[in-house]
């Protein structure tokens, strides 16, 4: 037994916690080093109604993203062997203001098991084993299975001691990181353990079976009892003598033990031990040891890369971690005829034959050639996970894989040509038959085929991660800092963003289209296609806006000031758009009493009024006829029009006349007063 | 070419005027003479409408009042017809009167150049104002219209008020 609880009590009081759900504290200056799990730090916590029970906290990453929907699950756990989430939520670092999930737990009693997945410790007992591990770890498979979830952490390393008197272990947490992610090797069942960690997937409860199964034969070994061998060469240990040959080999170990070990680590899921059959074990029924199955042997070997192989299962293995020399393989008929003759397998010679004809059509570097390896890596292990180029990963697992390794060059891209390929559908034919499980991941196939075939904002890869992996965090980078797994947390994210100065960028990306277009219910797709077709940046950034509108309505909150200043900065230009001084002021003033008041409802209804819009160009338009007008008028009088001389005198001889008339009147008025007075 | 309407006015002013020279015989020959320079403006006027003769015609009129008010008071006789004829003051109202008319005709050009040149200027004044509003309610755009476009500050004429929002 290793660790140390030393400073396990932490020193809370001294400093104000961060509290999370009104009930807990959360001490991120107080690390327990001790309680790491990988890839999650923790700290110090404390329960504000029970402040003397001892509890931590782990710090979650966003890259490699809680599992929270396991969380919510687990937290109704009643089991004293189970370290069951009490609380969960998000709290703001003060030491780099970063906004990290974390998940609290009651501190184990006792050590962990194994300290490293490397160190050695005195091992068990039989007796330990099947009264301290076995029997508690029965019932927690038991509940587990009643959730339909799979641990995906059961290794000596997440176990802890009881402490006290009592021998049994707690097997630690699963939901820190995506399930079977750290997983080492030698825990995981030969098609998880030849996929990549972040291609494993959720998993079935039969992978906790199995790693109970290795977990049993570390502990009474002390250790990894094959430390020797590097990963690849454990998987192609265990597929050449199988999982039980491989973990336990020749020691010794009890026929009691012996059994439940060989049921276990059986490599066939559908044969492995499950509950029931472990159930009977542990009451005392004794159960016929499951012999290994074996892949058919070769008659001759075929050599690959310098190596010999006499099973299918293991070339393919081979063939899976050199994809160039595998291309090359298949440009002559060798290996169909290899199996067609060593392996007498009739089926598999044929799709190899299909497969190299296809890839020989494809030419030098064309997509076709890849195709074709992918389809002869299945056909010659149909056990093993779907594979192609750098991807590995099991049908469950390709959507977790396509969000832990989306950063990765070129996986986004693989994974599409994956399913473009159908190469999950040419996995499925080749199964010997098809179960039900298969179901919902051929499904998840089908949404992330039909996003990545569109490639507008809103949709593509980034679409098909949220929609496969439903409380995974948006990966924008302008959320680097924050943790929003939910539609309702996107804007107030966006507002603290905003809250110590607004950024010069538009807050719109892929990720964040793709993420609201998921996490929000009933957007309406129109506001995608508005973003995917912008006029010009300014409508672009309407476009935005829209949406962002529609999510405030959809998910609240109802004031989003700094928000609401970010895109009135953005849109502060659209005024100068419009024609008149008066409608630029109007709506200067509108815009400012909308930021303050934080609805973007309101900001889009200023920015974005076809009504004032259309009135201003008539009002244009008729002012640039007066304008023109007016010209013509200056013109006119500028060009001499009333001076020139026939005008004046047209105009000086009407007067004239006139004139004349009124004076002649006058005249003989006032001569006939005089005359008759 | 007179239509058969203004030929047929002529006449009915011709048959009218037939009767009333016959009555007043010593006046209208009293008013031929003295009318004189009416006819000769009459001879020399080419303006449509003959403005000349009327400004000039007006006047003459005027002038020859005093000489047919004479004649009516000593009973309009062809002797008293004759002897205003040869009345020197006569003439000299007619004549003198005539000459304020032509004097009219001849100084209204000028007047009327000079007012009509004031007033273009005003009116320019006003409409470049109009312009100025149009261009402070709806910016330098409003001008592109025309092909050199008037800009704020070129030739201001007067502060633009602030336009009616």
């Amino acid at each position: 037994m290793s660790g140390t609880s030393a400073g396990r009590a932490g020193k809370r009081g001294a400093e104000k916690g961060i509290e999370l759900s009104d009930r807990y504290e959360v001490y991120p200056d107080q690390p327990l080093p001790f309680l790491n799990s990988p890839g999650c730090d923790a700290v110090a916590a404390l329960d504000k109604r029970n402040p003397s029970l001892a509890l931590f906290a782990l710090i979650c990453s966003r890259e490699l993203a809680p599992r929270v929907d396991a969380v919510r699950s687990l937290s109704h756990v009643e089991s004293s062997a189970f370290l069951t989430p009490r609380a969960s939520g998000i709290i703001t670092q003060a030491s780099d203001q970063k906004r990290k999930f974390v998940i609290i737990f009651e501190q184990p009693r006792g050590e962990r098991v194994q300290s490293e997945p490397s160190a050695s410790f005195q091992p068990l007992s039989e007796d330990d084993l099947i009264r301290g591990v076995i029997t508690p770890m029965v019932t927690n498979l038991r509940e587990l299975g009643g959730r339909i979830l799979a641990h995906r952490a059961i290794r000596a390393d997440n176990i802890f001691t009881s402490g006290g008197s009592n021998q049994e272990i707690i097997l630690g947490e699963c939901v820190s990181s995506p399930a079977g992610y750290f997983q080492p090797v030698i825990y995981e069942p030969i098609d998880a353990g030849m996929s990549t960690p972040s291609g494993r997937g959720p998993g079935y409860i039969s992978d906790d079976f199995y790693a109970l199964g290795v977990l049993i034969a570390v502990l009474s070994h002390g250790g990894n009892p094959v430390p020797q061998l590097s990963d690849q060469e454990v998987v192609a240990s265990k597929i050449a003598v199988g999982s039980y040959a491989t973990l336990v080999g020749q020691a010794r170990v009890s026929l009691k033990l012996m059994e439940a070990l060989r049921g276990l680590l059986c490599d066939d899921p559908a044969e492995r031990w499950n509950i029931m059959d472990l159930d009977l074990w542990a009451n005392g029924r004794h159960l016929s040891p499951k012999q290994a199955t074996l892949s058919a042997k070769a008659a001759r070997a075929f050599e690959f890369d310098g190596e010999e192989y006499n099973t299918a299962r293991g070339l393919s293995f081979a063939m899976g971690h050199n994809w160039s020399l595998a291309q090359e393989t298949l440009r002559d008929d060798a290996l169909e005829g290899w199996v067609r003759r060593s392996l007498s397998d009739e089926k598999c010679a044929s799709a190899i034959l299909k497969a190299s004809r296809m890839s020989r059509m494809g030419g030098e570097g064309g997509g076709g050639q890849d195709k074709a390896v992918a389809g002869v890596l299945t056909a010659l292990d149909h056990l093993a996970p779907i594979r192609y180029k750098s991807i590995s990963a099991r049908l469950d697992g390709l959507a977790q894989a396509l969000a832990i390794d989306f950063d990765k060059d070129h996986v986004p891209q693989m994974i599409s040509e994956v399913v473009r390929s159908k190469l999950h559908k040419s996995w499925i034919e080749v199964q010997p038959s098809m179960k039900p499980e298969y179901v919902p991941w051929i499904r998840q196939a089908d949404i992330i085929e039909s996003f990545v075939n569109r490639s507008r904002i809103g949709f593509g890869p980034e679409r098909a991660l949220y929609e496969c992996n439903s409380s995974w965090p948006c990966l924008s980078p302008l959320l680097k800092n924050d943790f929003v797994n939910e539609g309702a947390e996107l804007l107030p994210a966006l507002e603290r963003l905003a809250q110590d100065g607004i950024p010069d960028y538009v807050p719109m990306d892929r990720h964040i289209a793709a993420f609201s277009a998921t996490r929000v219910k009933n957007l309406s797709e129109r506001l995608f296609i508005q973003l995917a077709e912008p006029a010009d940046k300014l409508q672009y950034n309407v476009s935005v806006l829209r949406l962002f509108s529609e999510i405030q309505r959809a998910t609240g909150p109802e004031a989003l000031p700094n928000t609401a200043r970010w895109f009135a900065k953005l849109l502060g230009p659209i005024t100068e758009t419009y024609h008149f001084r008066s409608f630029r002021q109007q709506l200067s003033k509108g815009i400012e009493g909308a930021t303050q008041s934080g609805d973007l409802a309101e900001l889009l209804w200023l920015v974005d009024n076809e009504n004032l819009r259309q009135q201003d160009e008539v009002g244009f338009a008729q002012a640039q006829n007066e304008f023109a007008s007016i010209a013509g008028q200056i013109t006119w009088h500028e060009d001499g029009a009333l001076t020139s001389d026939a005008h004046v005198a047209a105009i000086s001889q009407r007067a004239s006349a006139v004139v004349s008339a009124v004076l002649a009147s006058v005249s003989i008025a006032v001569m006939s007063f005089i005359y008759v007075t | 070419m007179a239509t058969e309407t203004e030929k047929s006015n002529k006449m009915t002013w011709i048959l009218l005027a037939i009767p009333v020279s016959a009555v007043l015989l010593p006046t209208c020959l009293l008013l031929l003479v003295l009318m004189l320079p009416t006819m000769v403006a009459f001879i020399v006027d080419g303006t449509p409408g003959r403005k000349f003769v009327i400004t000039v015609g007006m006047m003459n009129l005027a002038g020859t009042v005093p000489a047919v008010v004479d004649l009516w008071g000593h009973g309009q006789t062809f002797q008293a017809s004759f002897e205003g004829m040869s009345n020197v003051f006569a003439w000299a109202g007619a004549l003198m009167a005539s000459g304020v008319g032509w004097l009219i005709y001849w100084v209204m050009p000028p007047i009327i150049a000079n007012y009509q040149g004031i007033a273009s200027r005003a009116q320019v004044l006003s409409l470049r104002a109009k312009q100025k509003k149009l261009i402070a309610a709806w910016g330098d755009e409003v001008a592109a219209v025309v092909a050199e476009p008037y800009r704020q500050g070129d030739e201001p004429a007067e502060e633009a008020p602030e336009p009616e929002s």
